[in-house]
């Protein structure tokens, strides 16, 4: 049952006042809001049973242990990953990424080989690439995407060919809210013996993500983005991959034996978490799974789609708006531009209005270059959102262009 | 020209207005009669660097007085050039580079006007403090 009064009030931060007026969070692409759930899972934490994973004697090592492996499980059944051990803990999507970049690539990239990056991508990754590639003097070639953002597939199968190692891409657009074909993609990367990893950033929070039928070989997210804590984030990867992985870290933690002149590797996946992981940012994590999925990814679908909807045609229906997309998007995310008037004179009176949107280049660069653009102001929804939000949303937009 | 009467002329324009959108207004108005900067000057060298839009600023000394000239491609910070202009064409540099920041709070900018924590107007103050401090060392 999807009780939209009850799901708000499971996040309090949606009842802060501002100036004595409710605020509208459209900024969920940069971070969602977290409910009581994830907080007081934090908070539970360090209030009863805080203590060092996988080395006490004791029993409240014994509980954080134990709290800690079991979200590893929650997120393996989150992607539908076969193993535990194929679920890395990270500090986010930008480290999982780096970890692949310069863990994985440097271990069988030679000279001339060719990456292909879609021209989309969000910095994180596209400029780790673009420094491991340097270093190993492969080469970055980028994937043209079609005009709602999305790979275009007839230029990845003219530019996939024997010396193409990898490819990295997003799973759904931070711009755009359009997705990609991440099946497709795998099946004719693999075809031609190249890894491909999937940035998730912003999946995770909208769709049910099944890494064993997409096949991808990495696939990325951050908590944060996802109901969870910031400074926590997940690595999967099939088995056979994260063995042949060197780490970035080492440290205590992810050892077998260690002499004074020597050391061997521990087993995954502890090999790749190198020193005290992020213990209540993890198990915060598992509290907002746990969360997405007492909603149910279908209520979550039906509802993200009502409010897509509702703010396309809105949006739409205003002559003086241009859409970075042709059609509507797949998440409810929505970057435009106001005719004639700079984004950043658009998110400062929205702001004014209690709005929270973001503006500027969002993170992407020579993704913002190739919409013919020099910034968006981006509204980004997520399920807790509301038609009324919309509307007034809609009526503060109309208000911001008089004004300008 | 002195700082405290440009400022003292600035604040009381703002007093007149109550409501936010009268005082953007405003803003946005100074922004709109900013003469424009020559294309020449709108280089990388007077970009301002840490503000979301582009600024360009552009100083000159001449009798020990400050010229300022600048431009935004957004509106409102515009109107903050504008402000600046306003504030500081024709001061002494002695005279600017004992001022403060603390004349946003006087305006009223800070409490009314809730962006200046991101349009960089700190940015570009200490550019032109920058600039006139350099003068005076020379
Ligand atoms: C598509 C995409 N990839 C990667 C990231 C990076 O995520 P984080 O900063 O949490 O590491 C983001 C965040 O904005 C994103 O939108």
């Amino acid at each position: 049952m999807f009780e939209l009064k009850k799901i708000r009030s499971d996040f309090p931060i949606l009842s802060k006042k501002r100036n004595e007026k409710s605020f509208i969070y459209f900024d969920n692409a940069a971070t969602t809001q977290k409910p009581q759930e994830v907080i007081n899972e934090v908070c539970d934490f360090y209030t009863h049973y805080n203590s060092n994973i996988e080395r006490g004697m004791y029993f409240l090592a014994d509980e954080s242990t134990k709290k800690f492996n079991d979200t590893r499980s929650i997120v393996r059944s989150f992607l539908n990953a076969k193993l535990n051990e194929e679920i890395i803990f990270t500090s986010g999507c930008t480290q999982s990424i780096n970890m692949v970049c310069f863990g994985f690539l440097n271990t069988f990239i030679k000279p001339g080989d060719q990456i292909l990056i879609g021209k989309m991508e969000h910095h994180a990754n596209l400029v780790p690439w673009q420094i491991a590639s340097n270093r190993l003097k492969a080469k970055i070639i980028p994937l043209e995407s079609s005009e709602n953002g999305v790979i275009d597939m007839s230029d990845f199968k003219k530019k996939i060919n024997s010396k193409v190692k990898f490819i990295a891409i997003q799973h759904i657009s931070n711009i755009t809210g359009h997705e990609n074909n991440i099946q497709e993609i795998c099946s004719i990367a693999h075809q031609h013996n190249a890894f491909v990893l999937v940035d998730g950033a912003q999946a995770v929070s909208h769709k049910s993500v099944n890494v064993h039928s997409l096949n991808c070989d990495f696939y990325c997210f951050s908590g944060h983005k996802c109901f969870g804590p910031t400074g926590v984030g997940v690595l999967y990867g099939k088995k056979d991959l994260l063995l042949r992985m060197t780490p970035l870290l080492f440290g205590g933690n992810m050892i077998g034996r260690v002499s004074f002149s020597n050391s061997s590797l521990g087993d995954l996946p502890q090999k790749l978490e190198a020193g005290t992981p992020n213990i209540a940012g993890v198990i915060g994590l598992g509290a907002a799974i746990n969360y997405i999925s007492s909603l149910g990814f279908n209520n979550i679908k039906l509802a993200e789609k009502l409010l897509a909807e509702k703010m396309w045609s809105a949006l739409k229906a205003m002559n003086n708006i241009a859409l970075s997309i042709k059609a509507p998007p797949q998440s409810p995310v929505f970057s435009f531009n106001v005719k004639g008037i700079h984004s950043y004179d658009v998110g400062t009176l929205l702001d004014e209005m209690n709005i929270c949107v973001r503006t500027g280049s969002l993170c992407a660069q020579p993704a913002i270059k190739e919409l013919n653009s020099t910034g968006f102001v981006r509204a980004s929804l997520c399920f807790y959102n509301t038609e009324e939000e919309i509307e007034l949303f809609v009526s503060a937009l109309k208000k911001v262009i008089k004004l300008l | 020209m002195s700082f405290e009467i440009n400022k003292s002329v600035i604040v009381s324009d703002f007093n007149l207005f109550d409501s936010w959108e009268e005082r953007y207004e405003h803003l946005i108005d100074l922004g709109k009669s900013l003469e424009p900067l020559d294309l020449d000057f709108k280089n990388n060298s007077n970009l301002v660097e840490g503000c979301q839009a582009n600024v360009w600023l552009v100083c000159e000394i001449k009798n020990e007085k400050l010229n300022v000239m600048g431009d935004s491609d957004a509106i409102i910070t515009r109107g903050l050039v504008a402000l600046l202009v306003r504030l500081f064409n024709n001061c002494s540099v002695k005279e600017i580079i004992h001022t403060n920041n603390s004349f946003l709070d006087e305006i009223g900018l800070n409490k009314h006007l809730s962006m200046t924590r991101s349009n960089g107007i700190n940015a570009m103050i200490k550019k032109i403090h920058e600039y006139c401090l350099n003068y005076i060392k020379k």
